[in-house]
């Protein structure tokens, strides 16, 4: 396999440069904190030693998970970096309130403590003054304000799109409310819920939350929410007006899914098109595939050496894109030993494989005209256990010496295990498999490797067949309009960022 | 008819699931369910038994041939035959009931009673043990109940067969006062309970197996893994061109980093600068760099094979959704 190509260097290398040039830009930032141009006041805020992100967003926003927001006010390179000294912007306002107002609280604590402290040693001077015992403390009496609360106003309550019921019959409602203008003493909402009969309380989240699902509402039955606001003592005497009628029912289209269906259409015309072309007899051109170019000349070797060949047909079941992939390939390689009177060693290791891989040996042998020669032991189910199997291949692999060993499917950790066990034989190897970790393993182990999509090709491409060849043309035409729109989608993510337009919600999908 | 059939089959399955893909009504969970859970479940089972018979055979015929490593075949069918012995013992042991019977007298309101009731019934120690009806007989005015515990519960509650005093209790409330019943403890297995029988993969014997034998030899052929690493890395890593010198250097790089002791030689030499990008450059620059090749070229290379992957994945379903690609018929 040549691995050297001149276009690919020179793309290689553009990106190298591109990347460096990034990288490089974003060392020449040596403050790993930098404040971002709001527009609301903002203040800043020195991080201190062993303090974390989490507990200033506790100390500005009241919540350790909001650190995030930090992001919005400030330029940070890696939120794990965060080094005593950085200096971060904060926002002042309702949650510099709250941590003013915490602060406040805290300092009128230690200043009433100190007084009562000062009382006590008073009291403690004079009762050694005058030999008097100290009187108790009183306990101060607890005293709970319960103000007006004001109850959340527009609750909304609608139908969750794109879903459908549970096996239960359960659908969700989203329902959603706008904070009052007065949230003072709000310290969170209670979602209520009428169905049949009386309101009943669903659930209590806090008070920054505006949205919730109710995944329990029966399909077909109509219900109202309203939402509560409560208080520090638990009361929610404060209730909101009632949502509109709503009821949860399954839904007969994914919106969300709409661009997989548009391009699904897409690549199904482009392919039924040159499906018709290539049956209306115009030449189908496709590009060489060195590795599946070699099929035949690895399986001569074997006929040659007088030794078998091997297939090994992954550890996948035959609903796997890639173990359908492997049937393919296998028939070829059959095909090849069949015309030069190869024995073909397939040990298996899924028992549906094993049908499959059997069936088309059969059907290939007498194809050829020569069902006398089929051995059924050519083709074994060995066990579905994948160190067992390992095991056995390796056996296999040294009790019939095969000069020619084929890899098609899907691997695991196995796959350098294979690719170096046949190596130690001296045998000829071509792989190919889906995970481009494991096609990284047989690069290095394997005389010859398919790449991605060349592993869902190799059928199409050995069997010669115009129609399947022209699915083929099909699938690169699809490659390019696919690399288009991607290059579409960067540009307009480089010089539009903030739009959002069909290309970049296609490419998100 | 014979390749047509299963074909059209094909298509028209393929057309069903991806139609079910876009479609959130419950309606397509319950085709998604059906194929998955019936269909696929089936085959998968016919599979198998093709599978075994498979096996059976190739190793009765080694044996019969007596060839080379006739042996291994021996110790092949053994473990064929042991294993599932083990889960049928374990079945058989691990499928026990007990069950508490007793007469009442004619004065008794049974009408709150009825079969599968969950109730309770408590010793003379006050002990409750949970149950269910499993015969209500008006006739002969008999009730059996069966205790939820299961083999190995049986053993610790400390019931045992015979007849002792119990009460039962529905819902907490005594329906039946202290009366004489009958424990017995049966094995559902033998006793053709049917639906009574779970099938249990953790019985002991099946652990004993598990434990001893199949963990330690997975273990093993994992842990060479490690050995056929090592000498697919020195075979490879032989600078024979500029490209595998440039894959020298790259593994090299992440090999070293990812080695503790590096580190800490590393950060022995360099210890900690001035500057972020003294930092960046000098202290972490080992660091740096590896993240940049897994991420950057790496990173490229195998979205690069995904992307195709995928596309070549779409084209081949639609040959196999537009029946030109047959090859899984065998």
């Amino acid at each position: 396999m040549k691995f050297y190509n001149p276009k690919r260097l020179v793309l290689f290398t553009a990106h190298t440069v591109l990347s460096v040039l990034i990288a490089l830009l974003a060392v020449g930032q040596t403050a790993s904190v930098t404040p971002k141009p709001v527009k609301e006041p903002t203040q800043m805020s020195t991080v201190q030693q062993g303090q974390t992100l989490a507990d200033l967003a506790e100390l500005y926003f009241g919540d350790r998970r909001s650190y995030k927001k930090f992001l919005a006010y400030n330029n940070i390179a890696d939120i794990n970096t965060l080094k005593p000294g950085d200096r971060l912007q904060v926002p002042i306002g309702k949650e510099e309130s709250r941590s003013d107002r915490v602060g406040k609280e805290t300092e009128q604590q230690v200043k009433s403590a100190f007084q009562e402290k000062e009382e006590v040693s008073q009291q403690v001077k004079s009762a050694f003054q005058e030999q008097k015992s100290i009187p108790a403390q009183p306990a101060p009496e607890e005293q709970i304000d319960s103000p007006e609360l004001s109850p959340p106003v527009e609750v909304k309550a609608i139908d969750v799109p794109n879903d459908g019921l549970n096996k239960a019959g359960k659908g969700s409602i989203k329902v959603s409310w706008s904070q009052p203008d007065d949230t003072e003493g709000i310290i969170g909402y209670e979602i209520w819920r009428q169905g049949e009969g009386d309101f009943k309380k669903l659930k209590k989240v806090s008070a920054k939350t505006q949205v919730f699902t109710d995944k329990t509402a029966l399909g077909g039955q109509s219900y109202v929410y309203q939402i509560a606001s409560v208080g520090a003592d638990g009361i929610s005497p404060a209730r909101s007006e009632s949502s509109k009628l709503v009821s949860a029912k399954g839904n007969w289209f994914d919106l969300d899914k709409r661009y997989v269906l548009i391009t699904l259409i897409i690549f199904s015309i482009i392919t039924l098109y040159y499906m018709d072309l290539g049956m209306s007899g115009k030449d189908m051109f496709i590009r060489r595939l060195p590795a599946l170019d070699r099929i035949e000349e690895v399986v001569g070797r074997a006929a040659e050496m007088g030794r078998p060949a091997m297939f090994v047909a992954g550890n996948d079941t035959p609903d796997s894109g890639s173990t359908m992939a492997a049937f393919a390939v296998f028939e070829s390689v059959a095909n090849y030993s069949v015309v030069t009177q190869t024995e073909v060693v397939v040990p298996v290791q899924v028992p549906l494989v094993d049908v499959v891989l059997r069936s088309s040996l059969r059907n290939i042998f007498t194809l050829a005209g020569r069902p006398d020669l089929f051995n059924e032991d050519e083709v074994s189910y060995e066990v579905d256990n994948q160190p067992a199997y390992i095991g056995i291949i390796g056996d296999s692999m040294e009790r019939h010496s095969p000069a020619s060993i084929f890899y098609f499917g899907d691997f695991t950790y196995e796959s350098m295990v294979y690719a170096e066990m046949g190596n130690n034989i001296g045998a000829v190897q071509v792989a190919g498999c889906e995970n481009p970790k494991q096609t990284a393993f047989f690069i290095v182990g394997c005389d010859y490797c398919l790449i991605g999509e060349e592993l869902f090709a190799a059928g199409a491409y050995l069997k010669r067949d115009v129609i399947q060849m022209a699915t083929l043309l099909a699938q690169d035409r699809i490659k390019i309009l696919a690399f288009l729109v991607m290059l579409l989608g960067i540009g307009i993510a480089i010089f539009q960022p903030d739009s959002s337009n069909f290309v970049l919600d296609l490419l998100k999908f | 008819m014979q390749v047509a059939l299963p074909v059209i089959l094909c298509s028209l399955t393929c057309l069903l699931l991806v139609v079910t893909h876009f479609i959130p009504h419950e309606f397509s969970k319950v085709v998604l369910a059906e194929v998955k859970d019936n269909w696929y479940k089936l085959i998968k089972v016919a599979g198998f038994g093709f599978a075994i018979f498979s096996v059976l055979r190739t190793h009765i015929r080694r044996l019969q041939a007596q060839g080379t490593d006739w042996q291994y075949s021996v110790v092949a069918l053994v473990c064929f035959l042991v294993f599932p012995m083990t889960y049928l013992i374990d079945n058989i042991l691990e499928n026990r009931a007990l069950f508490v019977t007793t007469t009442y007298s004619s004065s008794l309101d049974t009408g709150m009673l009825s079969n599968k009731d969950k109730v309770k019934i408590e010793n003379t120690d006050g002990k409750t043990y949970s149950g269910q009806i499993v015969k209500l007989d008006s006739k002969k005015r008999q009730i059996s109940v069966k205790l939820s515990l299961t083999g190995s519960q049986i053993k610790s509650s400390g019931l045992k067969s015979g007849t002792q005093s119990f009460r039962l209790l529905k819902n907490d409330v005594v329906v039946l006062e202290k009366e004489p019943m009958k424990v017995e403890n049966k094995n559902l297995f033998f006793q053709g309970a049917g639906r009574s029988i779970s099938i249990k993969g953790d019985g002991k014997s099946t652990e004993w197996v598990y434990n001893t034998i199949v963990s330690p030899l997975d273990t093993t052929m994992f842990a060479l893994v490690a050995f056929y690493i090592c000498s697919a890395a020195y075979r490879s890593f032989r600078v024979r061109n500029f490209e595998a010198g440039v894959l020298l250097f790259t593994g090299l790089v992440v090999i070293l980093v990812n080695a503790p002791l590096t580190n800490l030689v590393w950060n022995g030499i360099f210890t900690a600068k001035k500057t972020a990008s003294q930092q960046f450059f000098v202290q972490d620059a080992l660091i740096n760099l590896k993240d940049w090749l897994l991420a950057v070229p790496g990173g490229s290379a195998g979205r690069g094979i995904l992307i195709g992957g995928a596309l070549g994945l779409i084209t081949q379903s639609l040959r196999v959704m537009f029946g030109i690609e047959r090859s899984w018929l065998g």
